[in-house]
């Protein structure tokens, strides 16, 4: 609760403990006790309901937005229910159609077929070598006005001479695991997860304090309920970065000999950013407390 | 008289056959120590673990040294073993082995993906080479079965299964990456429907530099 919405609270005690005092002063019929107890009981009942309504949703909660930034040297990604991967323009790419070690220089539009997986890794050169790989072919390349469809085994480099940025749409996972080839570095280097939700009123998202990724570490959001929006950055400095934002229930951090965090907004976390509503719960008390007053003095 | 010879006959060919006895057996169950190893991890069925009993897939009785390597996928539980046999009896086109493990309830958690076998012949009761037949295994030996589950751990970007070779194939599929968990000890599954299976296969791998094809030497009876 912020230090404003505090001092209002506390403002608002005071002047109900004002009013408690005056109802012990002020003698009234037992039928305007009665009248003032039955109007009590209808606003906590009416307040009661409605925080419960809003509270609710807060319950199942599937939809927090991970917002995650991390330098990565590798990534998956595949297709979220069917959507289109963006499609990308390279110039001066080296292409392996076939996976092997045939290659050529390829400058055209990458179109990915949405049923293909995608694989970013950051390689030993530190050259960006992406992996399509699919049961069919990956996609098409598309030149001059002309469609040319690729293998079912693609991989392209990027050389560390330029700076590239490739758009990403679909589910993803940054980070792999730690294994025993020793020549294969291919991990997650560091990153941040923070976590928002929408106040229920007003619809606002606040954000939580960040979550840190570790060196090695692998992460990835449960059963996402919208696509991974966001970009691949790749440097000069044969650096892989990458931002994106999804909406699920709950992240998990993988770790090498450990057991996996989740990460996610509990109910508390949820109730207690969102001002108004821990206001109107508080509210019940004091309104109980001089309904109580209120029968006790019709006595 | 010929009715006794000939009963005679059946009960002397079991008493041939004697209790599968293990050479061999060690496991480990560590959250603290994960395991993980070479490319080909292991053939089985899909089925949960419900009992201390493996079974291998074989319409002939087994004689000689095996060996078995159970890993689970996220590298917490290892085990060897090595069984001797002499005529172990097939039913129902399986040889049943006891798997005398003390983690039974831990491995009843795993799904039936999670969890990859590798059996094979041997010569001696030395296991560390991987060559010989491999064997097909279940955690039951009940035949309803549609594929057989081969389970990698691979660096290459992609792994395509061909039957019986990739010069000749009748069939062919590419194994697919694990998602969603921590793999460790192998993270590709291959999946071959059993009309198509055969006593060999081949998986050519792909990667931007030269890397053999992996051969493969089932032992497929029909």
């Amino acid at each position: 609760m912020s230090k404003k919405n505090l001092a209002k609270f506390y403002l608002f005690s005071v002047l109900l403990k004002s009013v408690f005092s005056l109802f012990s002063e002020v003698q009234l019929s037992n039928r305007m006790y009665g009248i003032i107890s039955s109007v009590l009981m209808l606003v906590i009942t009416i307040l009661l309901s409605v925080v419960t309504w809003f509270t609710l949703p807060y319950l199942s909660g599937k939809d927090s937005l991970f917002d995650i930034e991390v330098e990565t040297d590798y990534l998956e990604l595949s297709s979220f229910e069917g959507v289109s991967y963006p499609r990308w323009e390279v110039s001066n790419a080296i292409i392996h159609d076939g996976c092997e070690e045939d290659n050529r220089n390829l400058t055209a539009t990458i179109q990915i077929l949405n049923s293909s997986e995608i694989e970013f890794k950051v390689n030993s050169k530190r050259h960006l070598e992406i992996t399509l790989v699919n049961d069919d072919e990956v996609g098409n390349l598309l030149s001059n006005g002309k469609s040319t469809p690729m293998s079912d085994c693609v991989v392209l480099v990027f050389e560390n001479t330029g700076l590239f940025v490739f758009p990403i749409d679909g589910v993803v996972s940054v980070g792999h695991e730690i294994v025993s080839r020793t020549h294969e570095a291919t991990i997650l280097k560091s990153g941040t997860v923070t976590v928002a939700d929408k106040r229920i009123f007003s619809g606002e998202y606040y954000q939580n304090d960040p979550v840190t990724l570790s060196l090695g570490d692998k992460f990835l959001i449960k059963d996402p309920v919208s696509q991974s929006s966001g970009f691949v950055y790749f440097n000069k400095d044969g650096s892989m970065y990458v931002s994106y934002r999804v909406k699920g229930e709950s992240g998990f951090i993988q770790r090498y000999k450990s057991e996996t965090i989740v990460v996610r907004n509990s109910v508390w976390d949820k109730i207690l950013k969102d001002d108004l509503l821990t206001f109107m719960w508080l509210l019940i008390l004091p309104l109980i407390g001089l309904l109580r007053t209120v029968v006790l003095l019709r006595r | 008289m010929r009715l006794s010879i000939l009963v005679l006959g059946i009960f002397a060919s079991n008493a041939f056959a004697t209790v599968p006895k293990i050479e061999f057996f060690t496991e480990s169950m560590a959250q603290k120590v994960k395991v993980s190893g070479s490319y080909f991890k292991g053939i089985s069925y899909r089925n949960v673990i419900n009992r201390r009993e493996l079974y291998l897939r074989s319409n002939q009785d087994l004689s000689g040294y095996y060996c078995v390597t159970v890993n689970s996928i996220d590298g917490v539980y290892n085990g060897e073993l090595v069984y001797r046999l002499e005529n172990a009896p097939t039913e129902n086109g399986f040889v049943s082995l006891p798997y005398p493990t003390s983690h039974i309830e831990s491995l009843k958690k795993f799904k039936p993906e999670q969890v990859a076998v590798f059996a094979r012949s041997s010569q001696t009761k030395e296991c560390h080479n991987d060559v010989g037949e491999v064997l097909v295994a279940s955690w039951s030996n009940q035949p309803v079965h549609e594929s057989a589950f081969i389970y990698l751990r691979s660096n290459a970007r992609s792994d395509v299964i061909y039957v019986p070779s990739v010069e000749s194939y009748t069939y062919k599929t590419k194994c697919k990456k694990m998602k969603g968990v921590y793999s460790v000890s192998y993270d590709r599954v291959c999946e071959v429907p059993l009309e198509h299976m055969g006593p060999t296969m081949e998986i050519k791998r792909k990667k931007l530099s030269k890397i053999p094809t992996y051969k493969l030497d089932v032992i497929w009876n029909e």
